[in-house]
């Protein structure tokens, strides 16, 4: 089932009027039409768990496989319109494909050192994440989940800005943005499947400042989203232990959720170094969310280093990535998991279900995970390259990237993927 | 006048079949050019241009131009003005198409096309073989070697 979205934005439907304008008078206009694509097959050598929502024992090309368009229109050296639109797997639910307007903006550069975008612009919250999606512009078959699920790909309808310092060697830019998006939460309930998506509106904003000189960029970042609650559910703010009258399994603790909000705000602070010295580049990236209204939201820090060689149109590769939940969001976790459902509150008056504990706790954002890769690249040349990846991931106490009980379970994946654009 | 050209073929197999190539041939001169009204650029300057880092020069714009991939004064100029290949900068501005942030020199296919364009746009900066006979209407920014 292929799905075209509606664009939220009248924004981007100005922003594509203008550019079929432009493509109308192209003659006097720099009018520029490029594309990206990866065709990537994945399969875990695990049965019973699904890693991504879609890498599982037998295998898939959903995970990472996409293509994309993308058009230019360039009125003058200041002014410029951008579209860009992906076909790829949806975010909004697990099955079929869907084709969305990821981009949709209007440049306006007065000067060398001045950038301002305004439309639907992707937040440059990690190194990779403006371009994660092409996959010729990186050496991994695939970006570390660890850190890049910090900050699924949200387009938002806003605006950036991009003030450069060109000094003798050396560069530095300060990237802003603000803007909105309705995205869909999703939550996989062990216990309880198949999986949930909750819809949610959110702001965001932030700033980024890069440093680089010569093969070195370092970066730093803060940003700031608010989450609104925009479909039944909300938002757990926490669970209160309820002690039950009698012995286990009769009696015991109930875990009751308390104080449901609408709106939440999540912070994430982001550090990252890219060294590239022919004919090696070695990434690390370090990243930090907090969600200071609940302990059962995301409360986390991942980083991931990568260390690549290149030998002619070989690149060889290794990437260890970690994230982890923080030591009281995960203390909560195992407590609800781990708590047998009081027999008394089975029955009558409440007639919770023997899970209800296990479902509590899937729905508590909690990560424990490392994973370590090795893979290789092939470049047929700079815009057409083939990649393989082995991957080991384990797991801790859970893993919400991870549909299936992952408690303490190890897996390997394995990554093939082909990537062009032109 | 046969004699001389077939001893170059055989001096070029052997020298080939030994692993040595012949002494270098010299490469065809770069001429930069401009629209009339376009400022002189340092070489540095020109690289950023060439890299979307430098649009405008004193509050006029200044608009790149290139000749289509494959092209062999291309690979001269990237050579020989911007010091390094031609992958290398394709890859450099696919990174930066698609992090949002500018797009590649508009690209010409035959050099005839891309001197019109930069006689009649200001502004716009291009290249041609230093030993063409195109020249009129358009200003010199340097050349290379």
């Amino acid at each position: 089932m292929l799905t075209i979205h509606r664009w939220g934005s009248p924004l981007a439907w100005l922003v594509l009027l203008s550019l079929l304008t432009a493509s109308r008078v192209a003659m006097a206009l720099d009018v520029q039409v490029s594309g990206f694509g990866t065709l990537s097959y994945a399969r875990a050598f695990e049965h019973d768990l699904a890693y991504l929502r879609y890498i599982d024992y037998d295998g898939t090309f959903k995970a990472d496989s996409l293509f994309g368009l993308q058009g230019e229109a360039r009125f003058n050296p200041q002014w410029s319109v951008t579209v860009q639109a992906v076909a790829s797997a949806p975010r909004t639910r697990d099955d079929g494909y869907e084709a969305k307007v990821r981009w949709a903006f209007v440049s306006f550069r007065p000067d060398n050192d001045w950038l301002l975008r305004g439309g639907r612009v992707r937040p440059p919250v990690f190194i990779n994440t403006p371009n994660a999606e092409v996959g010729v512009t990186y050496e991994s078959a695939r970006l570390p989940a660890e850190v890049y699920s910090l900050s699924p790909i949200y387009d938002v309808d806003g605006a950036a800005i991009t003030k450069t310092w060109n000094t003798e060697g050396s560069e530095i830019n300060l990237d802003g943005y603000w803007g909105k998006a309705d995205v869909n939460y999703r939550a996989h309930y062990q216990a309880d499947p198949p999986a949930r998506y909750f819809p949610e509106r959110i702001t965001a904003k932030g700033a980024v400042l890069s440093y680089s000189s010569g093969p070195t960029l370092l970066r730093g970042g803060f940003h700031h989203v608010e989450l609104k609650a925009t479909g039944a559910e909300q938002f757990p703010h926490e669970y209160v232990p309820i002690a039950i009258p009698g012995s286990p399994p009769v009696g015991g603790t109930l875990y009751v959720p308390n104080g449901a909000m609408s709106e939440t705000g999540v912070r994430l602070v982001t550090l990252g170094i890219d060294w590239r010295a022919e004919p090696w580049r070695v990434t690390a990236e370090y990243g930090k969310r907090r969600t200071p209204d609940s302990d059962l939201l995301v409360n986390d820090q991942s980083a991931y280093v990568t260390v690549a060689r290149r030998f002619n149109a070989w690149t060889p590769y290794a990437t260890y990535a970690r994230m982890l939940s923080r030591a009281n969001t995960r203390n909560i976790y195992q407590s609800v998991y781990d708590t047998p459902v009081p027999l008394a509150v089975q029955g009558a008056p409440l007639f919770l279900p023997a899970n209800y504990h296990r479902v509590a706790g899937d729905g508590i954002s909690v990560f424990d995970q490392h994973s370590a890769m090795l893979g290789a690249l092939y470049g047929f040349s700079s815009t057409s390259k083939m990649k393989i990846e082995w991957m080991r991931t384990s797991i801790g106490i859970t893993s919400s990237l991870v549909d299936g009980e992952a408690q303490n379970r190890s897996f390997n994946v394995l990554t093939i993927s082909y990537s062009m654009a032109f | 006048m046969r004699k001389p050209m077939w001893h170059i073929i055989v001096c070029a197999t052997a020298l080939g079949a030994m692993g040595m190539t012949p002494a270098a041939v010299p490469r065809p001169s770069v001429l930069v050019v401009a629209h009339a009204d376009t400022p002189s650029v340092s070489e540095d300057t020109l690289q950023k241009i060439y890299l979307g880092k430098v649009v405008e020069i004193d509050g006029k714009p200044v608009i790149p131009v290139n000749l289509a991939r494959g092209n062999a004064l291309r690979k001269d100029f990237m050579g020989q003005v911007l010091a390094q290949d031609d992958d290398k900068y394709i890859a450099y501005w696919t990174v930066r198409r698609y992090i949002g942030k500018g797009s590649p020199p508009r690209e010409f296919s035959s050099v005839e096309e891309q001197i019109e364009y930069i006689r009649t746009t200001p502004g716009a900066v291009g290249y041609i073989d230093a030993n063409a006979d195109v020249k009129s209407g358009l200003k010199t920014l340097m050349r290379k070697p």
